[in-house]
């Protein structure tokens, strides 16, 4: 059956994928998530918060998310590149920035 | 390396060339990571009305409210108040600008302070990781930027508030270490809120070394509101100092008072003396002239024509 597996970890991806009827949420995400532990992660199904044991069903929404994203510094030279070449896109192009 | 080559120095073109492998491999790094972090992100999965829909109400039991600002364009929800380190930061609105989303824009949403504790050295920077209302998504930067490409608005501002929630130590904009601490104007160091004394004259908070306290009203004042007695070399503020009544000069008020002419020991001293000299018994001194004697006409000096 296929549901779709939301993976907020790292680079982030959204698609769907096929699983074994019966599959637990527990096996999903040590099949998606080989190194890492589920208690660092927020689990949802269907938006909702599940338990580990919570069997999927056909269609379902698996979102997983790090409780810890640490932030950085943003590069000070870049930040002020990309919001000039935004400022000189949206003077450029009025009409679609606007 | 050549020039070592050339010398014949082995040991040194083998730390070279070590070097340069090093670099070159942290050279390869960066630039994947560069290549990974300007590559287009791939929607396989365009949320669907319906799913925007789902996300509204799950976000509305997530944060306890979405607002829609339907006028200025604008989805936006509050954060719990958020303590990092024992820093209390407050709560913060994730503001996302729909029209900036829709037209592919980088800065389409901004991170407001709403009870706002900034850095005490930078007042732009709300929460270690925001500076002038942007967040710098660090590790979520990817994810963010996909949830965002995809249309996931739970997923987005959950992700924003999981940066929000969590501090690192390495990369902030200010340290929480350090987050009340601000720069004395005069001495430049950094030191903790509760260290700065106000000056009673200029108002400006200077911390506690740099601060004097004057010995005439027991007041804190800073180093430029402070002048020093010209007798006894104490720092006194304006209003506890007078003038010497003979060459004006600066004298705190234990110094006036212990003279009863008003004048600084320096003048005191010459006052006493001409009056020693001039008293009853004394010999009559011999004033020199006021005016130096005019030479005679030619020596050292040219006539000048009429």
């Amino acid at each position: 059956m296929k549901i779709l597996l939301i993976n907020n970890d790292g680079g982030g991806f959204a698609d769907y994928v096929e699983v074994d009827p019966d599959t637990t949420v527990l096996q999903l995400f040590n099949r998606h998530m080989k190194f890492a532990q589920p208690e660092h992660f927020l689990i949802r199904v269907n938006r909702l918060p599940c338990t580990a044991d919570q069997a999927l069903q056909e269609g379902d929404r698996v979102s997983i998310t790090p409780t810890r994203i640490e932030g950085a510094r943003r590069n000070r030279r870049s930040c002020g590149r990309a919001r000039r070449n935004l400022n000189a896109f949206a003077l450029a192009c009025p009409g679609r920035h606007a | 390396m050549e020039f070592a080559q050339r010398r014949g120095w082995q040991e040194a073109v083998r730390l070279l060339c070590q070097r340069l492998q090093r670099t070159l491999r942290q050279c390869e790094g960066e630039l994947h990571n560069l290549a990974r972090r300007i590559e287009p992100v791939r929607p396989e999965h365009q949320a669907t009305a319906a799913d925007i829909c789902r996300d509204l109400m799950a976000l509305d039991e997530e944060f306890g409210g979405v607002e829609f600002d339907r006028r200025a364009g604008t989805l936006s929800v509050c954060t719990e108040s958020i303590e990092l380190d024992g820093v209390l930061l407050g709560r913060f609105r994730i503001l996302l600008d729909l029209a900036d989303l829709a037209s592919g824009g980088m800065l389409c949403y901004s991170v407001i302070a709403l009870e706002p504790n900034p850095a005490a050295c930078n007042p732009s920077v709300t929460h270690p990781h925001v500076q002038d209302e942007a967040l710098c998504e660090g590790q979520g930067h990817t994810a963010i930027r996909t949830a965002l490409a995809q249309r996931r608005l739970l997923d987005f501002f959950q992700l924003v508030a999981g940066v929000l929630r969590t501090y690192n130590e390495d990369g902030p904009f200010c340290s929480l270490d350090g987050w009340s601490d601000s720069e004395c104007p005069d001495c430049g160091e950094l030191c903790r809120d509760g260290r700065f004394l106000c000056c009673m004259t200029c108002d400006d908070r200077v911390c506690e070394d740099c601060s004097y306290s004057c010995p005439g009203c027991e007041k804190d004042f800073c180093i430029r509101c402070t002048a020093l007695c010209q007798d006894c070399d104490i720092a006194c503020c304006q209003n506890c100092l007078s003038k010497c009544s003979a060459c004006r000069r600066n004298l705190c008020a234990g110094c006036l008072e212990s003279r009863p002419d008003q004048r600084c020991s320096r003048c005191h001293v010459q006052k006493s003396e001409s009056n020693n000299a001039g008293g009853p018994g004394a010999a009559p001194s011999v004033q020199e002239p006021a005016v130096a004697p005019l030479q005679p006409h030619g020596v050292g000096q040219a006539p000048l024509p009429a």
